[in-house]
């Protein structure tokens, strides 16, 4: 099967920090890829290049065939593109219910049954209660909440969730792995995360990276015992291959 | 007025078709001085309401909107003078220039941000006011007259201004409100309240604020061309007047931006002003300038603010309602 979203050779510097450093990767239909990292590994800034919100300065990405290294944020959304934000970016003028109303009605070309979308969204992602609430007055938990649900609401073909079990308790960390293993099987989807047991949970694969180079890459379990990956969270000096 | 909201768009739709009844019956019982105010009142709400547009519905602040008024008289009384045309008909020529003046300035402005955008357009305006001003042919500092109108009865002329005044004015409440109502309105806000997110969900960001921005500067040149045709006579230091914006600010932040009945308020709150305290001299601009300050400092959103957030009052906001609260609040009462 052809991969939905994939990465080749992708590369980005800012300044002396590598963000990106030759990472390739490719994800398919009804697929989770992990990725993980040490805060400053490059991680968000790979989502940022998925998305169209900074340009590669090498590489290319490809979403279902077609080169979308240049093309506009919006355009890459309608294409079926669909990420949350690690520090939540809400409308915040706008109520919840109209957060997820927008993102369902400029998302897609057709008109019609907006509403229904925005209002099945949040009563899965728990905000039903919070529905008319402006966003901007939301407690930090639920606009969290509420990335997830306008990312959901764009109907994408692929998910890029950046953070979002993070702050959860570990009964609403088991309610979001239900709620995105059910949209799995129709979805290519990225998420970032350092909770690993919800990532171990869902992800058929994790991609470990530092410093933007890949350091690791397997299953969730192969990647948590992987030696690079203990060194890079433990601080464990362990003789392992050289990375850059 | 939650309960309200099934029945609002036919409450809006009923109050537009009133306010249009009594707009057109005014004309046959208010006398011709009172009609000359009233025109000037609404020209002003009308400029109020297009820099209330901008700055609380597309997230453009502009310092600059006398530019607009300029224009739009400006193109108005030029055409209506080298053609001989009738200025009422050509009347929507001055909204068509303003816009496309709008449009043009575009890819300059929008290169910038915030602040330096809202200067930015304040230095166009005094740019074209110095070009006009020494420009013979188009009647230098000493301005224009409106030649077309010499020849009309007086009754006719206000009357017809009067009618153009009130059209801008129930534009700025009913066209304002179906605006923000809108997909586009929703699109607005979106982009207003976050560019980055905006783009994410699909919305070209761009075009979706040059939109507004042109949608708005147009409006305003239309009121420009209303208020000047009243007066017979343009001049560039009046048109591109930096007071303009002065009175705009203060009747928006006043009344409260990105809110519809706001700008009512902010303009009868000016209006009264002026009459009272204009003979005061100096006196009467610290009253402006105090009445600002403590309005601002009480409520940042204005008296329509205090108002929506005390008593629960909303009358004209453009809030989409999910429908998914009344079960919740049914179980919390049970609860």
């Amino acid at each position: 099967m052809s991969p939905v979203i994939s990465v080749e050779g992708l590369t980005r510097r800012f300044g002396a920090i590598t963000v990106a450093d030759n990472l390739s990767f490719a994800v398919g239909s009804g697929e989770c890829l992990g990725i993980i990292g040490p805060n400053g590994a490059g991680k968000t800034s790979v989502f940022n290049m998925l998305a169209g919100a900074v340009r590669p300065q090498a590489g290319r990405i490809v979403l279902d065939g077609r080169d979308i290294t240049d093309a506009s944020q919006h355009a890459r959304t309608l294409m079926g593109l669909g990420r949350t934000y690690q520090v939540p970016q809400p409308f915040g003028l706008l109520t919840a219910y109209e957060n997820v109303l927008a993102a369902a009605t400029f998302s897609r070309r057709s008109r019609g049954g907006e509403a229904e979308v925005a209002r099945s969204v949040l009563v899965r992602t728990g905000l039903a209660a919070r529905a008319d609430v402006p966003a901007g007055s939301l407690p930090l938990l639920d606009r969290k909440r509420l990335e997830l649900a306008r990312a959901i609401a764009l109907k994408p073909r692929v998910l890029l969730l950046d953070e979002i079990a993070g702050g959860l308790t570990e009964a609403e960390v088991a309610q979001l792995v239900a709620l995105i293993r059910a949209l799995k099987p129709d979805l290519a989807i990225i998420w970032i995360e350092h909770v690993t047991h919800a990532l171990s949970a869902v992800a058929d694969r994790i991609v470990a990276i530092n410093f933007g180079s890949r350091i690791a890459e397997g299953t969730p379990a192969e990647v948590m015992a992987h030696p690079a990956v203990l060194e890079v969270y433990m601080g464990t000096v362990l003789d392992v291959a050289p990375h850059g | 007025m939650k309960g309200l909201a099934p029945i609002r768009p036919t409450l809006v739709a009923a109050a537009a078709v009133l306010c249009t009844g009594l707009m057109i019956a005014t004309p046959w019982f208010v006398p011709e001085g009172n009609l000359r105010l009233m025109i000037e009142i609404f020209a002003v709400f009308a400029f109020a309401q297009g820099w209330n547009f901008l700055a609380g519905y597309v997230g453009i602040m502009s310092f600059g909107q006398q530019l607009f008024i300029g224009l739009g008289a400006y193109s108005l009384f030029l055409a209506s003078n080298w053609t001989g045309l009738n200025p009422f008909l050509i009347l929507p020529l001055s909204f068509v220039f303003s816009a496309a003046f709008a449009a043009a300035i575009t890819p300059f402005v929008f290169r910038l941000r915030d602040a330096y955008l809202a200067i930015s357009i304040w230095v166009i305006a005094e740019v074209v006011r110095l070009f006009i001003s020494q420009r013979d042919a188009l009647g230098s500092v000493s301005g224009l007259p409106l030649v077309a109108t010499r020849e009309m009865a007086r009754s006719v002329v206000a009357t017809s201004t009067f009618y153009y005044a009130g059209a801008l004015a129930i534009v700025s409440v009913f066209g304002l409100y179906y605006v923000s109502v809108s997909r586009l309105g929703l699109a607005l806000a979106a982009v207003r309240d976050n560019e980055g997110t905006a783009s994410a969900i699909g919305i070209n960001v761009w075009w979706t604020r040059f939109f507004g921005f042109v949608l708005g500067s147009g409006f305003t040149g239309l009121a420009g061309a209303v208020y000047y045709m009243s007066v017979f006579h343009v001049e560039p230091g009046g048109a591109f007047d930096p007071n303009w914006m002065v009175v705009m600010l203060f009747i928006v932040i006043i009344g409260g931006v990105g809110t519809i009945e706001g700008p009512i308020i902010g303009t009868a709150v000016y209006f009264l002003f002026r009459a009272w305290f204009a003979g005061t001299g100096n006196l009467y601009l610290m009253l402006l300038g105090a009445a600002a300050v403590l309005v601002m400092l009480i409520s940042p959103s204005g008296i329509w603010g205090i108002v929506k957030s005390r008593l629960g009052i909303d009358l004209l906001g453009a809030r989409r309602a999910s429908g998914l609260d009344a079960p919740t609040k049914k179980a919390r009462t049970a609860s």
